[in-house]
């Protein structure tokens, strides 16, 4: 079931009546997903991997809660998001960013040094360009282009207007667009 | 409808987001400008670019399950 985001109507329903498995299957099915988003948001794999466990037990913790108004994967990325952005926006991740561990470098400091070598100059480029993006504008993009979410779902996970969502992912496609030029066909 | 209006509707354009009367000024303009046709495939090559991200893949051998220390042979079945 991994990797699938259609119908979680059984597995909500196994959730809340405290099926044992069925906390497992969820995380299987949305730890990859969850990571991603962290991983894109924070630049760094050790943070991303620590904030994707930090979701997972929120979502243990409030399952009996989840009222199934929104899909069971909104409701993830939406605490994903909102967990990422309260961290970037901490004091204590300021003081990290305010010194020589830029977001940038992390963006690509998560392979070994021999994976890195082999890593394509477009990847790499990719990487850079979505964390250079004003946090904002990546977590929209992040959930649209990469996660694949409609601008309905990322207004209800990050609380915006679509008018903001189309706004804010229009400007970040812009800027990746000036960024990337160089790789495009 | 100017150059600078048009691209603003590329991203909603792409995603097929934009109202019908929109829409349609939005091609009229691109039917007679040869430039925002250019810049469109450009915005479209961008947003490919991103869609074509390798998805990030958790580091295997961790469970996730609050209070869980090593991981089921579950947590490590091949993904997406």
């Amino acid at each position: 079931m991994e990797g699938r985001i259609g119908d979680d109507s059984h597995l909500v329903e196994r959730l809340r009546q405290g099926d044992p498995r069925a906390f497992e299957d969820l995380v299987i099915a949305y730890q990859h997903r969850v990571f991603g988003v962290a991983l894109r948001m924070l630049g760094s794999r050790a943070e991303a991997e620590d904030l994707a466990q930090e979701v997972f037990v929120r979502v243990h913790a409030a399952i009996a809660e989840f009222r199934g108004d929104a899909k069971l994967s909104t409701w993830l990325y939406t605490i994903a998001s909102r967990l990422c952005l309260n961290r970037l926006a901490s004091s204590e991740r300021r003081m990290v960013r305010e010194g020589e561990e830029t977001l940038t470098r992390l963006a690509s400091s998560h392979a070994s040094p021999a994976a890195e070598l082999e890593r394509s100059e477009l990847e790499a480029a990719l990487h850079r360009a979505i964390a250079e993006l004003p946090e904002e504008r990546r977590i929209v993009v992040v959930l649209r282009d990469l996660e694949g979410l409609s601008y309905e779902e990322i207004a209800a996970a990050l609380e915006l207007e679509l008018g903001t969502v189309r706004s804010r992912l229009h400007r970040a496609r812009m800027d990746l667009r000036e960024k990337l030029e160089r790789f495009l066909p | 409808m100017t150059c600078h209006e048009a691209r603003e509707l590329f991203s909603a354009l792409i995603d097929d987001a934009l109202g019908g009367k929109e829409r349609a000024v939005l091609d009229a303009h691109l039917a007679t400008c040869a430039d925002c046709g250019r810049e469109l495939q450009r915005f479209r090559d961008t947003v490919a670019l991103l869609r074509a991200v390798e998805p990030a893949r958790a580091p295997a051998g961790r469970d996730r399950r609050p209070g869980r220390g090593a991981c089921s042979a579950r947590c490590s079945s091949p993904g997406r």
